[in-house]
């Protein structure tokens, strides 16, 4: 389990999250909506080391996160789609992929990919390609694959179908949802798209200024009108 | 214009091509992985120089045995640098202004304990340690100097295994990945200081390789490092700071303009213009930044794109 106590947290002397508190169990997708500038990203880099924490405790199964570097995290079994630059453009498709799986100890590429292929089979073609050259749904596949390859055991995703036409939209949010079912993974998953978001949620946090201001099921949360016109955009 | 342009001339500028490119690809390294202009590459050159000419007069060893040593301790000091100077400062978020002018401060540091090193030489060995060369002890074959046929060699082999290692290897395609993103390197599990490590180390000794040839090819004195640092930056800016590969055709574009460019001018305008020699690598600086500041490899990507 994937647990957040009082975290306080930012970047230098920026104060951006005041404690938070939230969990995300095994096999479950925990939603966290929020409008614009609300720190949704900060809470995702604050688990993951990239932003300070000034205070609080970040805990995966019970062993505490906070201090350590990224690299470690990443190797404790969580993976992590950043918004907008999950890939490494100047390397191939396939570069991208070794490099990931390599880091965890597998070294049976062939193995590892035969499980991406069947959830983005598009990847299979452009394996060669220097990932610059993919558009912005093929680069959000990678992104996730990057993750995937690594056989995390959670997954944190920030904006997964940020500057994406609906269609690829919706074919992510089909896959995260999929990914959740047969990896049996766990995912935190940061969205704008609040409607397809909540669609797939087990869990929703809302953060508003920093703060948790709800923690609900996706219906509890559909339920308070005033919270999802207010801070989520979501009229009658 | 080739007519006005000896052979000898030409192999000169081949041997300072190879000198600098050395010396532009370490620049061009640790800015694509720190994204800092270190000037302390000056010291480090001139760190190579000295290793060679104390090793060669000391023990009487050809001057190239001394490569691999030069080699090891360029390394190990770009590592001192990282490790006691800019890694504590990047761990307090000191901005890349900072880190430079850390550099810097490190080049004159090194500057002056090389030149304590001078003069310790003198004082016990006996051996005259400034405005010196070992061009006596270069071999030759089929009248080519060692240190032209050398240079070549060893710039081809780095090329070459630069590839093999960016390309090939896990480490390569780790330390390229940190290039690019390194937050997101850690993100997959990346050790980031290790990268950056490996990138100061394989510079640093680029440096010192480049500066095992300056003896064999030139007069040394203790600021040897600095009199090429212009030219270093301006090969390194030439190629596409961003380029590692870009590097060493700066080093070579570089390389020629400067050397044949002193020449071809001195033989049509009159030998007043030799000692204005470094004011050709400030001119290219100035142009590439005008007309392409992403150097060579900045109008290759547009033809790519077009």
């Amino acid at each position: 389990m994937l647990e957040v106590y009082s975290l306080n947290s930012g970047y230098g002397k920026l104060h951006i999250l005041y404690d938070v508190q939230l969990n995300c169990k095994e096999r479950e997708i925990v939603a966290i909506l929020g409008p614009n500038g609300s720190g949704k990203t900060t809470l995702l880099n604050s688990i993951f080391g990239i932003a300070d924490v000034f205070s609080g405790s970040i805990k995966l199964d019970g062993q505490e996160l906070t201090g350590l570097s990224p690299h470690k995290i990443a190797k404790m079994g969580i993976g992590y789609a950043m918004q907008l630059q999950g890939i490494f453009a100047d390397l191939t498709v396939e570069e991208n992929l070794k490099i990931a799986a390599k880091m965890v100890g597998i070294t049976n590429f062939d193995e590892a990919t035969s499980t991406i292929f069947g959830f983005f089979p598009d990847l299979k073609k452009f394996l060669g390609r220097k990932a610059s050259t993919l558009s912005g749904g093929e680069r959000q596949m990678l992104t996730l694959s990057i993750s995937l390859i690594r056989k995390p055991k959670f997954f944190l995703l920030d904006e997964p179908t940020g500057g994406l036409s609906p269609l690829y939209s919706s074919n992510i949010i089909r896959s995260i949802a999929e990914i959740n079912k047969e990896f049996g993974l766990s995912i935190v998953l940061v969205e704008q798209n609040v409607r397809k978001a909540l669609e797939i949620a087990h869990r929703v946090y809302l953060l508003v200024s920093g703060r948790i201001n709800f923690e609900g099921t996706p219906s509890e949360l559909a339920a308070q009108k005033d919270l999802m016109k207010l801070y989520l955009g979501m009229g009658e | 214009m080739i007519l006005l342009v000896e052979l000898v001339t030409l192999r000169e500028a081949i041997t300072y091509s190879c000198i600098l490119s050395f010396l532009a690809v370490g620049i061009t390294l640790l800015y694509k992985t720190t994204k800092v202009p270190n000037f302390a590459h000056a010291a480090l050159a001139t760190l190579g120089a000295y290793v060679t000419y104390s090793l060669t007069s000391l023990l009487g060893i050809n001057p190239y045995l001394s490569l691999p040593v030069s080699f090891l301790i360029g390394g190990l000091v770009a590592l001192c640098l990282f490790f006691l100077v800019l890694e504590p400062m990047r761990r307090a978020k000191a901005s890349v202004t900072m880190l430079m002018i850390a550099t810097l401060a490190f080049d004159i540091v090194a500057s002056g304990a090389i030149n304590a090193y001078a003069d310790y030489l003198q004082t016990t060995f006996k051996i005259s340690a400034r405005n010196v060369s070992l061009i006596r002890m270069d071999f030759q074959i089929a009248s080519l100097p060692g240190v032209f046929l050398t240079s070549i060699t060893l710039i081809a082999m780095t090329v070459i295994l630069l590839y093999l290692l960016l390309n090939r290897t896990y480490l390569g395609i780790s330390l390229r990945a940190s290039m690019e993103n390194q937050i997101l390197a850690e993100t997959i599990g990346i050790n980031t200081t290790f990268t950056l490590m490996l990138s100061w180390f394989i510079a640093g000794g680029l440096a010192g390789l480049g500066g095992t040839l300056l003896p064999v090819w030139t007069q040394i004195d203790t600021g040897v490092g600095m009199v090429f640092i212009a030219s270093m930056f301006c090969a390194s800016t030439l190629g596409g700071l961003g380029e590692i590969y870009g590097a060493f055709l700066g080093g070579f574009l570089l390389g020629f303009a400067e050397l044949l460019g002193t020449v071809i001018l001195s033989k049509t305008l009159g030998t007043w213009v030799i000692p204005y020699r470094p004011v050709i690598p400030l001119i290219i600086l100035s142009v590439t930044l005008l007309v392409s500041p992403r150097g060579l490899a900045g109008i290759l990507v547009r033809r790519r794109s077009k």
